[in-house]
């Protein structure tokens, strides 16, 4: 239903897209330099259980790697990744990863956009995005798609899905900050939107930006969503209570399960089976007591009641700003004994006056259970990284993941320069969600190009189609889509397919005329590779060098699959626009292949076919022709639609 | 550039056939049915499962409940005060609740009467007619975790401790031993461990994934422009994958993680074309179906993909196909939720209603096709016997299972409201009263279905389910009861 509404949204915006072919004017600027790179010993990043990558084997093709995994690819220029792959990696990690509001080196602010003093919260990008702000970037026509309110005067969850998706590919978000944030609210303490609501959703990821730019270790991040009312409201205790004077528990104890197993990875599996369900989830249902949410009233102005609760729960008797009357202290378990309040989980004495305070309690003691130290790093690792880990590499994982202290950073920075993760037989499917950002941040040169395009070249529609929405996991509480399922999917990849065939302009068009606030003549965008491709040293483009520089922006393998087959396609698509087999065809040459299917030996030296193809790959473009710039926009939706864009890793020795 | 010449656009289109031709013929190497993929023809449909998970585990006690003049008296004052907080608080008795939320029915085994939920309209009729069995105390793992009791249930393995997804489910090798012709369907938006075969690193041999039958084929290039943006970058896929793919599957080790694109584009340009083309040949979705509004839209498409399912059978080698419906998880307002799903799968007019009525329309060789189907209807686990206090029931462990068709002796196995439920047990308390109380687990799913699969075909449950012969198995019935032949 949600990916049907979002297709019906796109299809019936009626905006004309003019894909006229405008000669650009090029501004690549010669005189760019990398960032200044300060070093500061005390960030090195080393970890018991994980060797760093030696400084040989650190490069271009290394630094992308963690981009990719880590940050969606990033916006990092090419003069940054060359100045990163030449740092010492323990050094340039810590500027490459971190949860900083602003990371210049990551992802410029570009130009006057002010989009990126809003990345720290998607409420506030959405105000923005969604207003008459003469600082907002967003055409005219598509604003309303992104505002708070929907038509109705409640939230609008089509407005929050668009959000996140682009702030996920505009310059200036600290996409790792982004994504870890992601990763926390959608697959590890997950809810889904449709039991949370769009505000506290909203709220929740937006609270776990703030509580990661803050510095919250892994315990204090835990202890964020534990204690809040998005989590509250989803699972349903907020309305748990026990009674003041009976002591009777009533709720349920959904949450009071899923903390130790989702938020803890504490199945049960070390523990006595009857004491785990009968003594430590029983009693953390009773924990759980006391946490309902205030309302705000008319808050974001919407007519609805449920928009108006607030993720940020007041553990204390109060009467709200509606004038209701919360009762969290009394409601709570064993109230009246205050800090002395306790309850034994996990074979310890859990004490506090509140919920909140238990949580803290409890969190700590949960964060050191054995099968936690043992179970977090592995879903952080599976995440981000690695589809099938090895028992080996388990047990370094889970001694770096001891060394760091709960220390999300430290672990994630120290995994990401370890020879385990640039290892070439690790390899990760890429979720729908990572694939489409990959390449979309991989196409978008700068934020001019971000707002320019149309609404309908959103990479979330291609997300919803292959069975990816930012809020709404397919596993519910259990997460969102993996890049397994993605993998495994057969109409995951028969979508993926048609989004490239079927609408090729959405990563080809080089020009769209660009209406922001109605009035004059509206300035036409133009796209110039020139910006970021390099010429040779002859100042050349060469299609060899062009497709390679390509493919390498896109597929981090270091060319080792970009074989002769592709090559040929990507080659003729450069040069010509045209595909290699129409290529031949066209040239009235008898084909090597049978059918416009070629083998490796069909373009082997010698053959009709392979005069070809050394052709097409010394040809020269002339980037001044807006059609060749076209041109690379067909190789790349030749190449994002290879297997070898579903992936990364899985190198052969 | 200069212009393409039109005898070139001729040729073009001369080679575009051959190539999809080419790559029919060599599918059909290994699949001469697909030979006939072009035409509508009719082929008799083999007995064919289908296993229906319900995820979350769903409250088959909020389903099914004791009629009011149950014969163990003590029984029915003391459900209804454990699950009264589940129905609207409107009702002063249990028998006024019975009479307005439960159609009674008699059971033909000659057990007590009892109640289906009014939202389960077609399900009673079903019931009536001899053909649902209801095997009571089943249980399909041993623990209360989703992950755990889905994989456990999908594997058919009520024992598994290991969590871990990388392994067969019981309709992969079901398929496996019914033949390398035969392949697992999935019917649902995603593919489960159920559907999973036994060779590590392909694990998908025997996959159909048919999410939409209607919309299972690759967009190769078509009849228009050669020269246009869309049919360049469809030829050029097409040229890449069809020639690189052979020569990777011969050079790159079984593990290789790409391997999986290669057969995706394989089974999607080839096979999901022929499926399509068969389909159009043959009937068009009934108004019936296409109009079927549900609360799930996504049941809604699960139930149209199975009776174009049933329209092909030969074409996609049934024998097991798989459907899900989640949202099973009530913790809180249990009957807003679940009656709602249960109104969806079961209810007169309903899913499995409409589905099932079409499919018995199709015409046939030998046998009707709604005969050769039998439905397996599993859940992760049970929930407790006594609400908990947000209106809703948490994690148990036994559960009910559901047999539904044509082949089934319909009639209650077991027994649906144990006795001991409303009894004090060792430890001095009575389940009916004891939060956290859940249904005794008697009969291991596997023996269940060991017998199931044994009537798709004869002595495959010992292959399938290897330990299901050891397994705990209720006395209370005999489980070759449960299907004729």
């Amino acid at each position: 239903m949600l990916a049907t509404n979002l297709k019906s949204l796109m299809l019936g915006l009626g905006a004309v897209v003019m894909l006229d072919v405008a000669y650009a004017q090029s501004h690549f600027d010669p005189d760019r330099q990398p960032f200044p790179i300060p070093l500061q010993n005390n960030q090195i990043v080393t970890l018991s259980g994980l060797t760093t990558l030696p400084q040989e084997q650190w490069n271009a093709v290394a630094v992308r790697k963690v981009l990719q995994s880590f940050a969606f690819g990033g916006h990092a220029s090419e003069q940054q990744i060359k100045a990163w792959s030449e740092m010492p990696p323990e050094l340039a990690i810590t500027q490459m990863l971190n949860f900083e509001w602003l990371s210049p080196e990551f992802s410029a602010p570009d130009g006057d956009d002010e989009s990126p003093e809003f990345c720290q919260s998607m409420t506030e990008l959405q105000a923005l995005w969604g207003s008459d702000d003469p600082a907002n970037p967003m055409r005219a026509a598509e604003r309303r798609f992104y505002a708070l309110l929907g038509p109705n005067d409640q939230l609008s969850p089509v407005g929050l899905y668009l959000a996140w998706s682009r702030a996920m590919y505009t310059r200036g978000c600290n996409l790792f900050l982004h994504k870890m944030a992601f990763y926390l609210t959608n697959y590890h303490a997950s809810i889904h939107i449709q039991n949370a609501g769009t505000g506290l959703i909203r709220d929740y990821y937006d609270d776990t930006l703030s509580a990661l730019n803050a510095g919250e270790d892994f315990i204090g991040l835990m202890l964020q969503a534990a204690s809040n009312g998005a989590v509250a409201m989803a699972y349903g205790h907020a309305s748990n209570y026990v009674h003041p004077i009976t002591g009777m528990f009533s709720g349920n104890d959904d949450f009071a399960r899923e903390y130790f197993q989702l938020l803890f990875g504490i199945e049960g599996a070390t523990e006595d089976l009857d004491y785990h369900e009968g003594v430590s989830i029983e009693n953390n249902a009773k924990l759980l007591t006391g946490m309902a949410p205030d309302l705000v009233l008319n808050r974001f102005d919407s007519i609805a009641r449920f928009d108006w609760l607030l993720s940020n729960i007041d553990f204390t008797d109060h009467v709200d700003s509606t004038g209701r009357r919360v009762r969290n202290r009394t409601a709570h378990y064993d109230f009246a004994l205050g800090p002395s309040s306790c309850l034994e989980i996990l074979h310890q004495s859990i004490c506090g006056s509140t919920a909140a305070e238990k949580l803290q309690a409890l969190g700590r003691v949960a964060a050191a259970h054995p099968e936690s130290m043992a179970a977090i790093p592995l879903k952080l690792v599976r995440f981000f990284a690695d589809t099938v880990i090895t028992p080996d590499e388990a047990m370094a994982l889970q001694l770096a993941w001891d060394d760091a202290d709960f220390d999300l950073l430290r672990f994630i920075r120290a995994y990401a320069v370890s020879s385990q993760f640039h290892d070439p037989s690790r390899w990760k499917y890429w979720s729908a969600f990572e694939r489409n950002l990959i390449v979309h941040n991989a196409t978008l040169l700068d934020n001019e190009e971000a707002f320019a395009k149309p609404i309908f070249t959103d990479p979330l529609l291609r997300m919803s189609a292959q069975g990816a929405i930012p809020f709404a996991p397919i596993r519910d509480v259990f997460g969102g889509q993996t890049g397994n399922d993605a993998a495994n999917d057969r109409f995951v990849f028969k979508n993926a397919w048609a989004a490239n065939v079927e609408t090729p302009e959405t990563l080809a068009a080089v020009s769209q005329i660009l209406q922001r606030d109605g009035s004059g003549n509206p300035p036409r965008w133009s796209k110039d590779w020139r910006s970021v491709l390099p010429a040779n040293q002859q100042g050349e483009y060469r299609v060899k060098e062009v497709a390679e520089w390509l493919w390498n922006r896109l597929i981090t393998d270091g060319g080792q699959e970009f074989d002769m087959l592709a090559r040929a396609q990507v080659y003729s698509l450069l040069a010509t626009g045209f595909d290699f087999t129409l290529v031949l065809e066209f040239n009235d040459q008898a084909l090597q292949g049978q059918e416009g299917i070629f083998t490796s030996a069909d373009l082997q030296p010698g053959t009709i076919a392979n005069q070809f193809y050394e052709v097409l790959a010394g040809m020269q473009l002339d980037l001044a022709d807006p059609r060749q710039q076209h041109q690379l926009g067909m190789a790349i939706n030749f190449i994002s639609m290879l297997p070898f864009a579903f992936a990364s890793g899985g190198a052969q020795p | 550039m200069k212009s393409i010449p039109a005898k070139s656009l001729d040729r073009r289109a001369f080679l575009r056939q051959s190539l999809y031709s080419s790559i029919a013929a060599g599918i059909c190497s290994s699949h001469p049915i697909l030979a006939s993929a072009l035409e509508c023809q009719l082929a008799d449909m083999p007995r064919t499962l289908v296993n229906l998970m319900l995820q979350g585990g769903a409250d088959f006690r909020y389903l099914f409940m004791p009629a009011p003049n149950h014969p163990e008296p003590s029984y029915v004052p003391l459900i209804w005060n454990a699950r009264r907080s589940l129905y609207s608080g409107a009702y002063q008795s249990y028998q006024q609740m019975f009479d307005d939320q439960y159609l009674l029915v008699a059971d033909p085994l000659g057990g007590p009467g009892f109640g289906v939920h009014r939202s389960a309209g077609w399900l009673k009729d079903e019931f009536e007619q001899g053909r649902v069995a209801i095997i009571s105390n089943a249980f399909c793992s041993r623990n209360r975790r989703h992950d755990q009791s889905i994989l456990n249930a999908d594997a058919g393995l009520p024992e598994l401790g290991l969590l871990n997804f990388d392994r067969s489910g019981w309709g992969g090798r079901l398929v496996e031993h019914l033949g390398p012709d035969h392949n697992s369907i999935e019917l649902a938006k995603g593919v489960s461990t159920f559907n999973k075969g036994s060779a590590l690193g392909d694990r998908l041999a025997q996959v159909v994934h048919a999410s939409d039958m209607r919309n299972m084929a690759l967009a190769l290039p078509d009849d228009g422009n050669p020269a246009s943006n869309r049919n360049v970058i469809a030829r050029a896929l097409q040229s890449y994958y069809a020639g690189r793919g052979p020569e990777l599957a011969q050079a790159r080790p079984a593990q290789w993680p790409y391997h999986v694109f290669f057969k995706h584009f394989q089974a999607t340009s080839s096979f999901g074309a022929a499926v399509e083309q068969r389909l159009q040949a043959c009937r068009l979705l009934p108004e019936s179906l296409q109009s079927l509004n549900l609360n799930s839209a996504d049941f809604a498409q699960q139930c149209r993909n199975l009776f174009d399912a049933c329209q092909v059978p030969d074409v996609l080698g049934l024998g097991v196909m798989s459907m899900s419906y989640g949202g099973w998880d009530s913790h809180d307002n249990e009957a807003l939720e679940i009656a709602a799903n249960l109104s969806d799968l079961f209810g007169d007019a309903a899913g499995f209603a409409t589905a099932l009525q079409a499919v018995e329309e199709l015409p046939y060789l030998d046998v009707p096709a709604r005969e050769q189907l039998v439905f397996y209807v599993a859940s992760d686990f049970g929930r407790q016997i006594v609400a908990n206090g947000s209106a809703g029931t948490d994690h148990g462990r036994g559960t009910y299972s559901l047999l539904i068709g044509k082949a089934v002796r319909g009639g209650v196995y077991g027994e649906m409201f144990p006795q001991r439920e409303s009894n004090a047990g060792p430890d001095g308390l009575i389940p009916l009263q004891t939060q956290g109380a859940d249904i005794e687990g008697l009969t291991s799913t596997d023996r269940i279905l060991s017998r199931a699969v044994d009537w798709v075909k004869p002595q495959a449950g010992a292959s399938v389910f290897p330990d299901a012969g050891s397994a705990a198995q209720d006395p209370a019935f005999a489980i070759d009861q449960l299907l004729s032949g």
